[in-house]
C-alpha cells in the first residue's frame, strides 16, 4: 500500500509539488496525469526515495520512507521513463546484482521465470548495448520485479515501445495488480490510463485538481456527459480546451 | 548561400562564448577559469613570450641545445609527415565521410546547397579547430623551440595541420573512388605496400651504391651527426621523398620574417594543389557522413547520460566470482565494479603478468647477471609503487565517480549510505592493493645488488615490502575516499565519467580539485604518519631492530587509517542519504564534448 500525506517538494521558492495526499491500496492502479511541469516525475521520485520531500510523509507497505528507508525501499520498485542499466553487465548479471542487493534467496528460479515471461530469456548473456529499447525496458522490469515488491512506480512506461512491447507492458502491469501489488503510473497517454488504471489523479502546477476512481473523476468533471472520454475530463480539469 | 553558412558559424561561436561568459557568474566556473588561465599563462605563454624577447632572431633550436637540432627536427618531422600521409592510404577501410553534426545534416543536406558547397563549408569550418590546434601547438612547441616569432610558428603550424587535413580528405575521396571501381581495401593496401616496398628497395640500392656509412667522426658529436643527416637528406631519393614535407615544415621552422616569407609561397602552393585535388576528386559522402554523425551522437548521448562505457564499445566480461544472492550487500557493488574494470583487471591477467615478470627477471638474472637492464627491472617497482598510489586512483574511476550519473537508481537501493559508498570504493581499493603488493613482491625479490654498503639486504627489503603492503590498503582506501568525496560533496566541481569538459575553466577546476585532494590526503595522513614515526623512531629502537619495528609501525598506521576511513565512510554515507538530486544532478559536469 502507498500512503501519502501532505507531500510537498520545493525547488528553492518554487513548489514543484504542493500538499499532495492520496492512498493506493493493494490491487489498485493509480494513474497520475497532468500537463508538462505538473510535478508527476518529482512526485514519483519523492515516493521512490530518490529525493527527499520538503514536507509530508510517505509510507510504503507500512514503512515510513523517512524513518525506515531500507524497509520501504525493499518493498518498492521504481521504473524511470528511461531504463537505467549498467552498460557492462549482461542481462543475467543485472539479475544477479539485483538479487544480492535485495537478498532474493531463490533469485535463479524467479529470474528465469521473469526472463521467460518477458520474452528475453534468449538475451540472457547480452549487454544493454546489444538490446533494443523495448528489451532494455523489459530488463529493467525484470530487475524491478525480482524481489517481488508490494509497490511499483512507473514513469511513462510505454515510451519508445512498439505495439508488441506496449501489449506486454500492459499485461505485466495488470497481472501485478491482480496479484495484489499497489501501482502508480505516471503517463501522458490518457488512453493507457483509461485502459488499465482503477484510479486517477490529475495534477496541475504541483497541485491535485482531481482524485478518485476513474468513474468518480469522470462524474466530477463531465457530469452532463457520462460517456465523456478521459481526454475531455483531463482538459476540463486542467482548464485547457 | 555561403553567407547563411557564415551566419551559422558566427552565431554558433558567439553563442558559445556568451554561454561561457555567463557561466562565470557562478563561483566554480570563475575560479576554474582564473586557475586555468593562470596555468596557461605561467606555464606556456610567459615562457613563449620570454623566448621571443630573448632569442628573437636566432635560428630555431631546442631549448638548451644547439642549432644543429633544427636539422634533426626538420628531418624527423618530415619523416613523420610522410608516415602520416602513407597511413591515410594504408589503414582506413570505410567510405569517405565528412565531419557534420546531426543538426547540420538535418538543415544543410536537404537545403539547395551543392556537394561542392558542402565541402567548402566543411573545409572552412574546420579552420577554426585547426587554428586553435595550431595555437596550442605553438604554446607547447614554444617552450621547446626557441627562436622565430610566435605568429610565424602559429601560421606554420596551421599550414601543417591544414595540409594534413586536406590530404586526409583527398585520400578519403580517392579511396572511395577506387572502392566504387571495384578496388577493395585489401587490393589497395597491397598496392600501397608494393609502392612502399619499391621505395625501400630503391633506397637500399641507392644507399649501397652512393651513401657512405657514418664514420666515427660523424658520430663524434651532435653537430657532426646533424651535418651527416643534412647531407644525406639533401641527396638521392631522400631529397625527393622529403621535398614536399620539408616544404610544408619550413614556415613553422623559419627563424625570421624574411625566411618565413621565402618559405611561405611553396607551402601555400602545396595547400592550393591539395585543395584542387580535393575538389576534383569529390565523391558521394552523404550516406557515410549520416552514419558517422549518428554514431557520434549516440556516443555523445551515452557520455552525457553517464554511460561513458557505451561510447567506448563495451565488451562482455565474465564475473570475477560467483555472486550468491544472499550475503553482504556492498559485495554486490564490488562485484559489479570489478566486472566494469574488465579484462585488464581480472586475477588471471595479473597472475599472467606476474609470472611473465618473474620468469623474465629470473632469466636475466641467470644469463645477464651484470646487465643494466636487470638493474632497471629490479628498480622498476620503486618507481611504480608511488605512481600506483598517487596517479592511478585518478584513473581507476570504477566507483561513485562512474556511477553518480545513475544516482536516481542508486538511491532506490535498500542500502545504507555508507554501505553504498563502501561497496563502490572496494573494487578500486582491492585492485590497486593487489597490484601494489605484486610490485612490492617483485621489488623485494629482484632489487638489484649494489655495493654491499649501499643496497638493502634481503631481510631489510622484506621488512620494507611487508610494511608497505600492510599500509597499502589503508592508503588506497583514504586516497579513493577523498576522490569519491570530491564528487559527492562538490559534484559541480568534479567530473563524472571519464571527464569530457573542455576549456580553461574545466582545466582550472581540475587543477583546484587536485590541489584540494592532495591537501586532504596530506591532512588525513598526519595522524597515521605521526603514530608510525613515534613508534619507529622513539619507541622501536628501545626494544627491537628496525626491520621488526617497521611492519609494526605500518600496522599502527593502518589501524589509524582504518578508523579515519570508517569515519569518512559514515560521513559520506550520511551525505549521500541526504543528497537532494533535484539540485545536485543539475550541477554534475557531464557536459561531454
Amino acid at each position: 500500500m502507498i500512503e501519502v500525506e501532505g507531500l510537498t517538494k520545493l525547488y528553492g521558492d518554487f513548489a514543484a509539488v504542493s500538499d499532495l495526499s492520496f492512498v493506493v491500496r493493494p490491487g489498485e492502479v493509480l494513474g497520475l496525469v497532468g500537463p508538462n511541469g505538473a510535478g508527476k516525475t518529482t512526485t514519483l521520485r519523492c515516493l521512490a526515495g530518490v529525493m527527499p520531500p520538503t514536507q509530508g510523509t510517505v509510507r510504503i507497505a507500512g514503512h515510513d520512507l523517512a524513518t525506515a528507508p531500507l524497509a520501504a525501499k525493499q518493498a518498492l520498485a521504481y521504473f524511470p521513463d528511461e531504463p537505467r542499466l549498467f552498460d557492462y553487465l549482461t542481462v543475467r548479471q543485472h539479475l544477479d546484482f539485483t538479487a544480492r542487493l535485495y537478498q532474493v534467496a531463490d533469485a535463479e528460479r524467479v529470474g528465469e521465470e521473469l526472463l521467460r515471461e518477458l520474452e528475453i530469456v534468449d538475451k540472457a548473456d547480452a549487454l544493454p548495448g546489444e538490446l533494443s529499447r523495448g528489451m532494455k525496458q523489459k530488463l529493467a522490469i525484470a530487475c524491478g520485479l525480482l524481489h517481488a515488491p508490494q509497490v511499483a512506480f512507473f514513469d511513462e512506461p510505454l515510451t519508445g515501445l512498439d505495439p508488441y512491447g506496449i501489449r506486454r507492458m500492459k499485461d505485466t502491469i495488470l497481472e501485478r495488480a491482480r496479484e495484489g501489488m499497489a501501482l502508480l503510473i505516471s503517463s501522458h497517454l490518457l488512453h493507457l490510463v483509461d485502459e488499465i488504471c482503477t484510479h486517477l489523479m490529475i495534477l496541475k502546477q504541483g497541485r491535485r485538481v482531481a482524485y478518485g476512481t476513474i468513474d468518480e473523476v469522470r462524474r466530477q468533471f463531465a457530469e452532463s456527459a457520462p460517456d465523456a472520454s478521459i481526454e475531455d475530463v483531463f482538459f476540463r480539469a486542467t482548464g485547457g480546451s | 548561400m555561403f553567407t547563411a553558412l557564415v551566419f551559422l558559424q558566427t552565431r554558433l561561436f558567439w553563442n558559445r562564448v556568451r554561454v561561457q561568459i555567463r557561466r562565470l557568474r557562478q563561483p566554480k566556473y570563475l575560479a576554474g577559469t582564473i586557475a586555468g588561465a593562470a596555468y596557461v599563462y605561467f606555464f606556456l605563454i610567459r615562457g613563449l613570450l620570454s623566448n621571443n624577447r630573448s632569442t628573437g632572431t636566432q635560428s630555431p633550436q631546442l631549448a638548451g641545445l644547439g642549432p644543429e637540432w633544427a636539422t634533426l627536427i626538420e628531418v624527423g618531422a618530415a619523416l613523420m609527415l610522410v608516415t602520416v600521409a602513407a597511413a591515410a592510404w594504408l589503414f582506413p577501410t570505410k567510405r569517405a565521410s565528412l565531419d557534420f553534426t546531426e543538426a547540420e545534416i538535418a538543415f544543410l543536406f536537404p537545403a539547395p546547397i551543392s556537394r561542392t558547397g558542402l565541402i567548402h563549408y566543411r573545409i572552412a569550418r574546420s579552420q577554426i579547430p585547426l587554428l586553435f590546434g595550431s595555437f596550442i601547438m605553438t604554446l607547447f612547441s614554444g617552450r621547446l623551440l626557441q627562436g622565430g616569432q610566435a605568429w610565424m610558428h602559429w601560421m606554420g603550424w596551421w599550414l601543417i595541420l591544414a595540409t594534413l587535413e586536406l590530404h586526409r580528405l583527398g585520400a578519403a575521396f580517392t579511396r572511395t573512388r577506387l572502392m566504387d571501381r571495384g578496388v577493395t581495401s585489401a587490393r589497395r593496401r597491397l598496392l600501397v605496400l608494393g609502392v612502399l616496398a619499391l621505395l625501400a628497395v630503391a633506397f637500399w640500392t641507392w644507399a649501397r651504391l652512393s651513401l657512405t656509412a657514418p664514420t666515427s667522426e660523424d658520430l663524434a658529436d651532435l653537430s657532426r651527426l646533424a651535418g651527416y643527416l643534412e647531407h644525406t637528406a639533401r641527396s638521392g631519393p631522400w631529397f625527393w621523398l622529403l621535398l614536399l614535407p620539408r616544404c610544408i615544415l619550413r614556415p613553422m621552422l623559419a627563424s625570421s620574417a624574411g625566411s618565413f616569407a621565402l618559405a611561405l609561397p611553396p607551402a601555400a602552393g602545396l595547400v592550393a594543389v591539395l585543395y584542387v585535388w580535393v575538389m576534383r576528386s569529390q565523391v558521394a559522402f552523404e550516406e557515410a557522413t549520416i552514419e558517422q554523425a549518428r554514431a557520434r551522437a549516440k556516443a555523445l548521448a551515452s557520455l552525457r547520460s553517464g554511460h561513458w562505457q557505451t561510447a567506448a564499445r563495451v565488451k562482455r566480461r565474465g564475473a570475477p566470482f560467483h555472486l550468491a544472492p544472499l550475503g553482504c550487500r556492498p559485495i554486490a557493488l564490488l562485484w559489479k565494479n570489478l566486472i566494469s574494470m574488465g579484462m585488464a583487471f581480472t586475477p588471471r591477467f595479473w597472475v599472467a603478468m606476474a609470472a611473465m615478470a618473474v620468469v623474465g627477471t629470473m632469466f636475466m638474472k641467470q644469463f645477464m647477471p651484470q646487465s643494466v637492464g636487470l638493474k632497471i627491472v629490479g628498480l622498476l617497482p620503486v618507481a611504480l609503487v608511488p605512481m600506483l598510489f598517487l596517479v592511478v586512483p585518478q584513473i581507476l574511476t570504477m566507483d561513485l565517480r562512474q556511477d553518480l550519473a545513475m544516482i536516481d537508481t542508486l538511491k532506490t537501493y535498500p542500502l545504507r549510505g555508507w554501505h553504498l559508498v563502501l561497496g563502490e570504493v572496494l573494487a578500486p581499493v582491492a585492485v590497486l592493493t593487489a597490484v601494489q603488493c605484486l610490485c612490492l613482491a617483485w621489488g623485494v625479490a629482484f632489487f638489484p645488488d649494489f655495493e654491499a654498503s649501499h643496497g638493502p639486504s634481503l631481510s631489510e627489503r622484506l621488512a620494507i615490502g611487508i610494511a608497505l603492503a600492510i599500509a597499502a590498503p589503508g592508503l588506497n582506501m583514504i586516497s579513493l575516499l577523498i576522490h569519491n568525496a570530491a564528487i559527492l560533496l562538490f559534484p559541480g566541481w568534479a567530473r563524472v565519467g571519464p571527464g569530457q569538459a573542455r576549456g580553461f575553466e574545466a582545466m582550472g577546476r581540475s587543477i583546484l580539485v587536485m590541489i584540494a585532494q592532495i591537501t586532504a590526503l596530506g591532512l588525513a595522513l598526519v595522524l597515521p604518519a605521526g603514530a608510525f614515526a613515534a613508534l619507529f623512531f622513539i619507541v622501536g629502537p628501545l626494544w627491537a631492530s628496525w626491520t621488526v619495528v617497521l611492519p609494526i609501525g605500518a600496522l599502527a598506521a593502518l589501524v589509524l587509517m582504518a578508523f579515519e576511513a570508517y569515519a569518512a565512510l559514515r560521513m559520506l554515507g550520511d551525505w549521500f542519504e541526504r543528497m537532494d538530486i533535484s539540485t545536485e544532478l543539475r550541477t554534475l559536469d557531464t557536459t561531454a564534448a
